[in-house]
């Protein structure tokens, strides 16, 4: 028998105890928050820890993360104004419980999950749908991984598959393409290198693990949408033996059934008649194919979404906390082995085993994360940049916003999200742009290509010019009955237009030294007033504490 | 359709005989005598035949360059022997890169040759080693893309690459000639007079006066070019006076595209006096490429043929009054050139063997490189006038 | 590969956000100010690549290796060039005049004869299989030698067709390391200042963008910060070039010069981005995949690129930039001897040549040779990994020491069986 780290590893033998133990005990435990903040600043080993983020730093954050937008400038001065001690929980449980989590939460895993790889409203939906009933993990990843086309309400999960097994052009199908994200993003092993030959730099994947995972996928076959169900599905064919591969380094041979990487197999059935071997049997009249009673990529999902198997727990933790810390625990997320340890063991051991227990729910999982400390440090480091090793989390890390994102929150802060966003307020003659064209605009100028992950802050200089010099843009800095450029330009003291500039923009007062800047821009440019007012504007839009999640 | 009686009587010409041979070729033309038959190859040589008609009761001649004769399979039909055979005779040579256009002297035995580095010659054509009468080595500088012969057998009309026209006597004389802006890739004599038309790379049609030197009318044809990417696709191959010379034919290809050069067959006619487009034919789909060469049957109708993707090409009989060929044959590869016997009974065509294309090396038994082969097809007419 | 290395050391170094689509970058190239002219002699000493490729196969039989009067050497005749003893087909007149320039080797031998495989397989210098796709040479210079001191985009695509920013030459490099493509020849959207803002009204916003993101940095980490400030540079650099990318401003002898035509117009365009300083200039022409009448298609499609780029040859020599600018001219292959029935050449991987000059090859060299009837090469060929091998030589850069490292996998620079071509190199 092959050796396995995880075997090593305490998770599934506490995971164990947990369930044998009774619940009390995990009750009188010290809230997961405190623990992850303790196990932290253990680590951190006495290094100074950045200064907690100021309020407005806080409520920027945790606005763009739960609800997917920056806050409105009275959202933010009615926050700076509350003296409460509690404020920052109570906003985290406003923002958890207001519907637009559910979207937000949507639009994150989708850009994880299909990684810009095209847009489908079904699958959105039912992403919506899952969030908004806090539906835990393992059942959202069963549903996707091996997708139920007979239930209405489920079946958008299937465009995680049908997607990418789509033809292009003349290329092959992309079987081990969804292979590999399966493992990528539901266990965190990327497992491509294993395809053909066990892994040249990673001991731990071997070429049985791609390939056990590969068998069930390979065996589906795309059908056409219109058919059977009004989108594209998969059927699986009829699986009797086990799977054949042979290492192109080596000559070795091998053979496995469907199997969890780097864990079980699943037995294949010695089924023999057509009783035992079928469900539906292929009509030869009607020549469609037949459904099979063995079914591998449900009999796979089944033990790779599960709590036993401990790289599904430890991936979608380690993805939660990047989620929100803008860094692994383990680097990269998509590299998981033994050889490959987290930052902090412990703590990630903690993560695991605590969400395998609440029943993957991930609401309360990512609650936790947002009431510790680590996540509400400022980004501010507290001493060079050289003493603060990213891995420590003494610091904050600044995140990309999406693009979907950026484009709610510039609507937002120019003042045209009444227009754009609701239609309304079009002056008679005008042609009312869409906000389509605008997530549109913004996707090709942010978004990363198709297939890659949007992992960290990447200026690009696409971005740059589309800001630059982007129509879109530039309209959005004219001055229109209601938008910010009007509202400030009806502003007489400098002191007013940077107080409502920087709450608008930036959630956040200015600073006298920034006030100055304002009042020497526009004594300087007396004359064109409105036009620098935009040009001002477009500065702090187009700066990188707008860019980021800091 | 006036003329429905003829067609009514009409009998499908007849393949008497396929000649394989072991080179490509551009051109096959009979002779005046109808005794020979010659044909410019891709190389420098004149490929050339003796015709020979067998006795009516057939006697066992032995014929050169034959091809052993297969045992034919039990049920098939034993295809009838054929009332003629071409007898092969030594290629004339020293003609460089290929010999894409010769054409006969309607009464003298002399045959004109021009080849694609420019030489334009003059040869005897009968006997084992016929001899030229005159060359001319920089008759163009490079490819001579057509060389035509007026009807009285006083000139030579020959155009290129190098965007020339030119026009000799049968004595190799320049007479004329006319620089124009683009590769000229066909010429023709009007029947009388001192008219020539002439065809560009961008369907371009003129004609030309070289005895006043002085230009004439325009036809349009620019249907049959196309910029395609980078690529000036000439679709123009033949001019072909007919009706006496009041109506000119452009024919050649509607290109699609470059590259692959799909396009569709097409002839057009104009009128010579007014230059109005008078009739367009389109024959068949993109893959069957180019009208590549035109005969005139005295019995009122053009011999067209066609030559496209690899494996496409038609023999098409049409009259130029009718809007469709009322004979199309496609059981032959790729025709290249069409020329009647002067007996007007007969017709070969120049065509290809098949499955002529291929990417990479083809997998040959002995490793060998084979590179393809124009077969001669022999055909008789049938009762149709 | 440092042995020391572990991978989830370079974990980000992929996806890291640094040079973006603008190409990798050095931060230290970049550092404080120097006068135009030294940045210029700085810049002149820095290697640049031009790499046309002409997409569908031209025949080298109509072009570098010509077998004039044999059974598959096809209509045209061949001249003398400027190198003794060597020919070229008739349809290269001004190539024939800097010939001794030119690097061409004669006997190229690769493998695959579809173009669906074969583009990329060629452009990618055809490795072994690593389960990853390999960068377009384009992308690998990118990532290895990054943007020149101009701060232009490393990687530049001239093409006919769409422009904007093309992800898939990179392959396992990521997107960031793909082409700026100037699509027809236009810049891409955006780059153009827009029409409602002055130069003056432009460098002030950004200079108080620079003031809100100074103010920013000031105790962040300053690597997001930077690397922003470098694309809006980068933008502000391309914008300003402007100029370079205008077809319409092409001074019309000039244009003569390199041929009215869709290649001649890109070529000039090239010149003017290397002479800019763009790293790596791409020119793409389509349409060369002549399965049918070849010789026709190859009298209009061979002189077009004779001129352009014996045109760009002879102005790269002039400018003294040749001498450290490696420049390619290439297919996915050549073209069949054999003449198929549609008067065409279908594709032959089997021997064909690539022309090559400049930075560190042989000048005036004819490497290899095929047979007399051009059907294979003379002795042993090289496959497009030796050229891989050669080009990264020709630039300094040595691909038997230098890897990739994609996410903590070692990957050799280019076929690690094969060698560089030594003849060709000086």
């Amino acid at each position: 028998m092959r050796k396995s780290i995880w075997n090593r590893l305490p998770l599934a033998f506490l995971c164990l105890c947990v369930t044998l133990a009774a619940r009390p005990m995990a009750q009188t435990a010290e809230p997961l928050h405190r623990r992850v903040d303790k196990l932290i600043a253990a680590k951190a080993a006495g290094k100074p820890f950045a200064a907690p983020a100021t309020d407005a730093e806080f409520l920027r954050r945790a606005y763009l993360d739960f609800s997917g937008v920056i806050p409105t400038a009275e959202q933010a001065r009615a926050f700076l104004a509350d003296k409460s001690p509690d404020k920052r929980a109570r906003l985290i449980e406003q923002l958890f419980a207001s519907p637009k989590y559910a979207e937000r939460m949507a639009e994150a895993f989708n850009i994880q999950l299909m990684e810009r790889n095209g847009a489908n409203d079904e699958w959105r939906n039912y992403l919506t749908e899952s969030f908004r009933a806090n539906k835990p993990w393992d059942q959202l990843a069963r549903e996707i991984i091996s997708p139920d086309f007979k239930d209405e309400k489920l079946r958008g999960a299937g465009w995680f598959i049908t997607r990418r097994l789509d033809k292009v052009g003349q290329q092959d199908t992309d079987y081990p393409g969804l292979t590999r994200d399966i493992g990528r993003l539901f266990v965190g092993m990327d497992l491509q290198c294993c395809q053909c030959h066990k892994h040249l730099t990673v001991k731990d994947y071997k070429q049985v693990d791609f390939n056990g995972l590969f068998f069930p996928i390979q065996n589906l076959k795309m059908q056409a949408a219109g058919g059977d169900y009004k989108t594209a599905w998969v059927q699986e064919g009829l699986v009797t033996n086990k799977y054949q591969f042979v290492s192109v380094l080596s000559s070795v041979k091998g053979a496995t059934g469907p199997r969890v990487p780097l864990g079980v197999e699943v037995e294949i059935p010695t089924a023999t008649t057509k009783e035992e071997l079928w469900a539906v049997p292929p009509d030869p009249k009607t020549r469609k194919a037949g459904v099979p009673k063995f079914s591998p990529l449900k009999e796979l999902a089944v033990r790779l979404a599960s709590a036993d198997n401990a790289p599904f727990a430890r991936n979608i933790a380690n993805r939660a906390w990047w989620q929100l810390m803008g860094r692994g625990l383990v680097e990269p997320l998509d590299l998981q082995h033994s050889e490959n340890p987290a930052s902090h063991p412990e703590l990630f051991d903690l993560l695991a085993k605590e969400l395998t227990e609440h029943k993957f729910d991930l609401q309360w999982l990512l609650r936790e994360l947002a009431l510790t400390q680590t996540y509400a440090r400022s980004t501010v480091l507290p001493t060079s940049a050289d003493q603060v090793p990213e891995p420590l989390f003494l610091a904050a890390k600044e995140r990309p916003l999406s693009a979907e994102q950026l484009a709610r929150s510039f609507l937002l802060a120019v003042g045209e999200q009444e227009r754009v966003v609701n239609g309304k307020g079009w002056a008679e003659g005008d042609k009312p742009k869409m906000l389509k064209d605008f997530e549109k605009a913004f996707l090709a100028a942010f978004a990363n290509d198709a297939k890659e992950p949007e992992l960290t802050v990447n200026p690009t200089l696409k971005a740059a010019l589309f800001l630059r010099n982007n129509d879109q843009i530039l309209w959005a800095f004219q001055p229109r009955p209601g938008n910010l450029i009007a509202r400030i330009a009806a502003l007489k003291e400098p002191a007013q237009i940077a107080d409502d500039l920087f709450h608008t923009i930036l959630s956040r007062p200015p600073t006298t030294e920034e006030t100055a800047t304002l009042e020497k821009y526009l004594a300087k440019h007396a004359a064109d007033r409105e036009k620098a007012l935009g040009h001002f504007a477009w500065a702090m839009l187009s700066s990188m504490e707008f860019f980021t999640n800091h | 359709m006036s003329d429905a009686k003829p067609a009514d009587k009409f009998v499908p010409p007849k393949e008497l005989k396929m000649f394989p041979n072991d080179r490509q070729l551009c051109i096959a033309r009979f002779s005046p005598c109808g005794n020979f038959l010659a044909a410019g190859a891709m190389e420098g040589t004149v490929r050339r035949w003796s015709v020979v008609e067998k006795p009516k009761p057939a006697v066992e001649v032995e014929l050169p360059d034959e091809p052993k004769k297969k045992p034919a399979p039990k049920n098939a039909k034993t295809p009838p022997e054929s009332p003629v055979e071409l007898v092969a005779l030594p290629h004339l040579t020293g003609f460089n890169g290929w010999v894409q256009n010769i054409a006969f002297h309607p009464k003298d035995k002399i045959l004109f040759v021009a080849d694609t580095w420019g030489r334009l010659t003059a040869t005897a054509y009968e006997g084992d080693a016929p001899k030229p009468r005159w060359e001319n080595v920089t008759a163009h500088d490079g490819w001579i893309r057509r060389l035509a012969i007026s009807s009285d057998g006083q000139h030579l009309a020959t155009c290129g690459r190098d965007q020339f026209v030119r026009v000799w006597t049968t004595a190799g004389k320049l007479v004329a000639e006319h620089r124009h802006t683009d590769d000229v890739f066909a010429v023709a004599f009007a029947p009388e007079g001192k008219l020539v038309a002439f065809g560009d790379e961008k369907g371009r049609v003129k004609t030309w006066d070289f005895g006043t030197k002085q230009a004439g009318r325009e036809f349009d044809a620019s249907a049959l070019y196309k910029l395609s990417r980078l690529q000036d696709v000439c679709g123009l191959r033949t001019l072909t006076f007919i009706e006496g010379g009041k109506s000119l034919l452009v024919g050649g290809c509607e290109p699609a595209g470059g590259g692959f050069l799909e396009g569709a067959p097409m002839l057009v006619k104009f009128d010579t006096t007014t230059g109005k487009k008078q009739t367009e034919w389109k024959f068949g789909a993109a893959k069957d490429g180019f009208v590549l060469d035109v005969a005139w049957h005295p019995g009122g109708y053009l011999i067209l043929v066609t030559s496209g993707q690899p494996g496409s090409g038609k023999i098409m009989f049409l009259r130029p009054g009718e809007k469709e060929p009322f004979f199309t044959h496609t059981n032959v590869a790729n025709v290249h050139s069409v020329t009647l016997h002067p007996d007007g009974k007969r017709f070969a065509v120049a065509a290809m063997n098949k499955a002529s294309n291929g990417n990479g090396r083809p997998k040959t038994a002995d490793g060998s490189y084979p590179g393809n082969t124009s077969p001669v097809h022999l055909f008789e007419l049938g009762g149709n006038g | 590969m440092n042995p020391l290395c572990k991978p989830w050391e370079h974990a980000t170094s992929r996806r890291q956000f640094l040079g973006a689509s603008a190409g990798a970058m050095a931060f230290g190239a970049l550092g404080g100010l120097v006068s135009p002219q030294a940045a210029e002699a700085m810049r002149k000493k820095e290697k640049q690549v031009l790499f046309v490729w002409l997409d569908g196969g031209m025949s080298q039989l109509e072009s570098w290796d010509p077998k004039p009067n044999t059974e598959f050497g096809g209509p045209f005749r061949t001249i003398k060039t400027t190198v003794p003893g060597t020919h070229f087909s008739e349809l290269m007149p001004q190539c024939a005049k800097q010939a001794h320039r030119l690097c061409v080797v004669r006997n190229i031998a690769t493998k695959d004869n579809a173009h669906s495989s074969g583009v990329a397989r060629i452009q990618r210098g055809d490795p072994k299989n690593r389960g990853v796709p390999y960068p377009f040479f384009g992308s690998s210079i990118a990532k290895l030698m990054g943007p020149t001191s101009s701060k232009l985009p490393a990687y530049v695509w001239v093409k006919p067709g769409s422009g904007g920013f093309k992800a898939e030459d990179a392959g396992f490099l990521g997107p960031k390391y793909g082409s700026l493509a100037f699509g027809d020849g236009k810049p891409p959207e955006d780059l153009l200042r827009h029409a409602s803002l002055t130069a003056e009204e432009d460098d002030e916003r950004n200079e108080l963008r620079e003031v809100f993101n100074r103010r920013y940095a000031a105790q962040r980490r300053p690597a997001y910060t930077e690397a922003s400030s470098y694309v809006f540079d980068s933008a502000r650099e391309l914008m300003k070039r402007a100029d370079i990318f205008d077809t319409t401003k092409l001074p019309a002898k000039e244009l003569d010069r390199y041929g009215r035509t869709e290649l001649g117009q890109h070529m000039l365009i090239a010149r003017n981005m290397l002479e800019a300083g763009v790293r790596f200039v791409k020119v793409g022409s389509y349409g060369w995949d002549t399965h049918g009448d070849n010789f026709n298609a190859s009298a209009s499609l061979v002189p077009k690129f004779d001129r352009a780029f014996a045109s760009i040859i002879e102005d790269l020599a002039a400018s003294g930039l040749l001498e450290h600018t490696l420049v390619i001219a290439m297919s996915e292959f050549g073209r069949t001897p054999r003449i198929n029935g549609h008067v065409g050449r279908d594709h032959w991987p089997e021997a064909w040549s690539i022309a090559m000059a400049g930075c560190g090859l042989k000048a005036g060299a004819v490497v290899g040779a095929t047979n007399d009837k051009g059907t294979d090469v003379k002795d042993k060929g090289h496959d497009i990994g030796a050229v891989f091998h050669t080009w990264f030589n020709a630039l300094g850069i040595d691909p038997k020491k230098t890897e990739y490292n994609n996410n903590g996998q070692p990957l050799p620079l280019a076929h690690d069986e094969m060698e560089a071509i030594k003849e060709a190199l000086v």
